[in-house]
């Protein structure tokens, strides 16, 4: 059984982009076919019987039904273009997400459901693309290795069931959860909420700032893509998170500490820089700090 | 379950019900008809829980015990169908999920193909595809509701229903490959049924005079298919159902002598023809005066007629031979058959007896002479056939002999053989039909039940002799056979004026009928009687004569329909690329893996990206400028498709030359 699934997760890997072709669809018979079969035999049986061309030639046209079935269940999912696109980096207890495009090259209705750990989703296709997330759960940091997903289909009647299986040849990076700071001093005042519109100076728009930051009035008024630079901000400290000095026993809680500060910092906009045992990160913050900071969490 | 899947089921339902109405008695139609509105009352209220069980469970054994009152069994084939339409029923009344819709949708398509088991006619079969088509629908819905349930609109019904057409349409060849070139297997095991469904057009007595007015069905009574120039004409054109030759004053019946079976030893000339009963449970099969059947299970009896020794239901064509004689050769009659055969009541009918002795007197006592005589007596005292005699009683021959004398041929056959009987001579009472009529294609004769005749049996010279007195009384009757007589002799009908309209409509009632007839023949014929036999003369007729060829074409017949099938996919995929896009896939498939198109890439990238790998840049600078003009300008004209061709295979030359020196 095993070596089955094993086997089946390396012939239905993706890696990123997949036209699905023939070898890759599977056809079968599905639950109530085979109640529709028993209903060919008997009346087969009773077609031949009582030598009733009719019920005979009935038995014919519900086989004929059943063939052609296998024929359009098939259609629903050949050719049909699926690319998978997971987020760089994940964190453990939030959604991970999975984007799945599909595409076909000429525009035919398709009735698709897709299951994936114990969900399940209906894909109603009747344009040339169609997007979908897909939501997991991870639950351990390190490295997250998405598990099947079963993209099939039983139109027309519901009698054969064609499927392929996506196993996703990509794995993501999960940073560890983040210690919750705000639980645990709520009553400290965020200051740098309080007097949002008083920011002290501009600054030039670096790829990676928050958008949150930007300085809307002066972009509108045509002087620039500027970012505030607030009061608060400006002489915020600039945070050197070590590996060494976090007050925690476990590798993993000293690693969600600093996750929980890292979200601090980024929420008050301050700069961090970020120190592990083997890994440096410079000072900084935005999205892209973020990213890189939450990839090396991810790995330590 | 929502309401367009119910909407199925209720269609369903109306198909079953109405494919049975024919056939099952009338209360429990009458129950099914209740539940199936009351259905429909619910579901125009928006209403379409199931039923309180209390309600399913009173329904079932209402309805079983009707079948049990009216069939005295649950088994069978007529109460099996109507059990299964019961469970039916109840089912759909307690449907509640996916799962109960199913099996009520599975489960209707058996039942519907159950129905045939009471007719294979033509509307039968209209009639099963319907609930055929909304089962499918059912199962359609089913699968599709889910997925849009937005789509709420009026026409989905339409929609829907092509769908499912079209999916029928698509099966459809395969349907017909399977229906001819399936081999046909004989039956698992015999199916016997029941002895009182019998019925037919003749009966086994008859009554002269208890028949006012004879009313003239143009229903088929069968058909004969044969080389018809090789049978007699149609005057002489007898189909024999039996013999009556007990008279009780009122009523003809048939005698024990009749029930013992013939043997007949075959002749050398023999005509063979097919013999095909409208009604397929008939007691007789009115073979041709004088035929002998080829079925083992019709037995030939004493008086020539036919009969099943068990009563299958059959509709297939019957084999028989015709004799190629129109007389029975000479048999010796036993004198107690002798003595039967001139019985009559001496206290009955004394006006007739003393015609009799005169006649036979006047004749010399020469039995030739004498009937010669009695015909000549009929023909001269203004005889009259028709249709509307009127009652006759007491004695029953003298009033319709020296009184009424208007009659049809019960009257003169029964009349004739009494002035036979009288004088001595035995005599006796054939009933059948006579002659008939080219169905519309010629290809086979058609006999009605308005062709319904009675003659009479003469015993002369050790064998008998037909007589037919009406031949007499309205020769156009035999030589033009009934059915034109009746269109053309309005006297047929009755004296009054007010009878003309009746001829009118018998006039456009018989072509419905010839019409439809015909159609259900050829229905009959080449669907429902396709069996083993004719599937071989198919298949010499193509050239092939074992039954593994059958098989052969099947596989065939099906692999090529699926190629043409996908060929005919595949050709309106590549349709609805236009031509540079079918010319830039080819010129991909030239290159190797690493140089294909790459999904984020466009024309001009992906352009830019060869040209790197090869020397010459020029050519595909120019395919990039004729590919924006072709595309983005809508420049497509054969010039310009020939020349983005000629420039591709320029580029794809360039670029195999630089992988070759690399």
């Amino acid at each position: 059984m095993q070596r089955i699934q094993q086997w089946i997760a390396k012939r239905f890997q993706v890696d990123g982009t997949k036209t699905l072709l023939q070898k890759d669809v599977l056809v079968f018979i599905y639950k109530q076919g085979f109640l529709y079969l028993v209903l060919i035999l008997i009346t087969f049986i009773a077609g031949i019987n009582y030598a009733n061309n009719l019920i005979l030639g009935f038995c014919f046209l519900i086989s004929a039904i059943l063939c052609i079935s296998f024929y359009l269940t098939f259609k629903q999912l050949h050719v049909l273009q699926i690319d998978l696109i997971a987020a760089e980096v994940g964190q453990v207890d939030q959604p991970l997400i999975l984007k799945l495009r599909l595409n076909q090259p000429s525009v035919m209705t398709r009735y698709l459901r897709i299951q994936w750990l114990q969900q399940e989703q209906l894909i109603y296709l009747d344009q040339q693309q169609h997007t979908l997330e897909l939501a997991f759960f991870p639950k351990q940091r390190g490295l997250y290795e998405f598990g099947a997903m079963k993209i099939y289909s039983t139109y027309p009647l519901g009698l054969v069931r064609a499927w392929t299986y996506l196993y996703p040849k990509q794995k993501v990076w999960i940073a560890p959860k983040a210690y919750d700071w705000q639980k645990e001093h709520k009553n400290q005042p965020t200051n740098a909420n309080d007097s949002l519109d008083e920011f002290k100076e501009l600054r030039a728009f670096q790829q990676g700032d928050s958008y949150q930051n930007v300085a809307w009035k002066q972009v509108a008024r045509g002087q620039g893509f500027f970012i505030k630079m607030f009061e608060a901000q400006a002489n915020h400290q600039h945070l050197e998170i070590d590996y060494q000095k976090i007050p925690a026993q476990s590798h993993e809680e000293k690693l969600s500490f600093m996750m929980g500060l890292i979200e601090q910092c980024e929420q008050l906009g301050d700069d961090y820089a970020l120190i592990l045992p083997h890994a440096r990160l410079e000072s900084g913050q935005g999205q892209i700090q973020l990213l890189q900071a939450k990839l090396l969490l991810a790995q330590a | 379950m929502t309401k367009q899947i119910y909407f199925c089921i209720l269609a369903t339902l109306a198909f079953v019900l109405i494919g049975q109405v024919a056939f099952i008695p009338v209360t429990l139609s009458g129950v099914w008809g209740v539940i199936w509105l009351i259905l429909v009352w619910r579901y125009s209220k928006q209403k379409i829980t199931p039923f309180p069980r209390l309600f399913l469970v009173f329904f079932s054994l209402l309805s079983l015990g009707l079948i049990y009152l009216n069939y005295q069994t649950l088994l069978g084939v007529e109460a099996g169908v109507a059990f299964l339409s019961t469970c039916l029923f109840a089912k759909s009344l307690e449907a509640k999920n996916t799962r109960d819709l199913l099996i009520v949708f599975n489960f209707a398509l058996f039942v519907s193909a159950s129905l045939l088991l009471h007719s294979q006619a033509f509307w039968m079969a209209v009639i099963v595809f319907s609930a055929f088509v909304m089962c499918l629908m059912g199962l359609y819905r089913i699968q599709t509701s889910l997925f849009n349930q937005h789509q709420l609109s009026s026409n989905q019904l339409k929609n829907d229903v092509q769908q499912i057409l079209k999916l029928v349409g698509i099966a459809t060849p395969f349907f017909i490959i399977l229906f001819i070139f399936f081999p046909r297997l004989p039956p698992l095991w015999a199916i016997p049924i029941h002895k009182n469904q019998a019925t037919t057009g003749i009966s086994d007595r008859m009554s002269p005079g208890d028949i006012a007015q004879l009313s003239q069905s143009s229903a088929l009574a069968f058909r004969v298919v044969a080389d018809m120039r090789q049978l007699p004409n149609r005057q002489e054109l007898y189909w024999r159902a039996l013999v009556l030759d007990e008279y009780d004053g009122t009523t003809w019946t048939s005698s024990f002598y009749n029930q013992q079976i013939k043997n007949v030893d075959s002749t050398s000339y023999r005509v063979a023809y097919q013999y095909l009963a409208a009604d397929e449970q008939a007691n007789w099969i009115m073979g041709l005066e004088y035929s002998i059947p080829q079925e083992r299970y019709l037995q030939l009896y004493q008086d020539d007629s036919i009969r099943p020794s068990k009563l299958i239901k059959r509709n297939q064509p019957i084999q028989m031979f015709w004799l190629g004689r129109t007389s029975t050769p000479s048999i010796l009659l036993s004198p107690r058959q002798i003595e039967f055969s001139i019985r009559f009541d001496e206290d009955r009918d004394q006006k007739a007896q003393q015609l009799a002795y005169q006649l036979f007197e006047q004749s010399q006592k020469q039995p030739e002479k004498y009937i010669q005589t009695v015909l000549n007596w009929y023909r001269k005292n203004n005889f009259v056939y028709t249709l509307t005699p009127g009652t006759l009683s007491g004695d029953r021959i003298d009033q319709f002999l020296f009184s009424s004398r208007k009659g049809f041929c019960e009257h003169y056959a029964s009349s004739f053989v009494m002035l036979m009987r009288y004088a001595g001579i035995p005599a006796r009472v054939v009933t059948g039909y006579q002659g008939g009529q080219f169905a519309l294609d010629g290809e086979s004769w058609e006999v009605r039940q308005l062709d319904a005749h009675a003659w009479s049996e003469v015993y002369l010279h050790g064998q008998w002799k037909r007589i037919d007195p009406t031949a007499m009384i309205a020769p156009q009757r035999i030589d033009g056979g009934m059915q034109n007589y009746l269109a053309e002799d309005q006297q047929v009908w009755g004296d009054t004026q007010a009878q003309t309209w009746r001829l009118q409509q018998f006039k456009f009632l018989k072509n419905m009928r010839v019409w439809s007839d015909y159609l259900s023949y050829q229905w009959q014929s080449k669907v429902v009687g396709y069996d083993a036999e004719k599937q071989k003369n198919w298949l010499s007729k193509l050239g092939f004569n074992s039954s593994y060829s059958s098989v052969l074409i099947l596989i065939i017949g099906i692999a090529g329909i699926l190629a043409v099938y996908v060929g005919f996919y595949w050709w309106r995929q590549t349709r609805q690329q236009a031509l540079y896009q079918r010319i830039v896939i080819q010129f991909q498939k030239q290159l190797p893996k690493h140089l294909h198109k790459k999904p984020a890439e466009t024309f001009q990238v992906w352009m830019l990206r060869l040209s790197s790998v090869s020397g010459d840049q020029k050519a595909f600078q120019q395919v990039i400028v004729l590919y924006q003009k072709i595309v983005f300008l809508e420049q497509d004209s054969q010039q310009n498709i020939q020349e983005f061709k000629k420039l591709l295979k320029v580029c794809a030359i360039e670029i195999k030359q630089s992988q070759n020196n690399l």
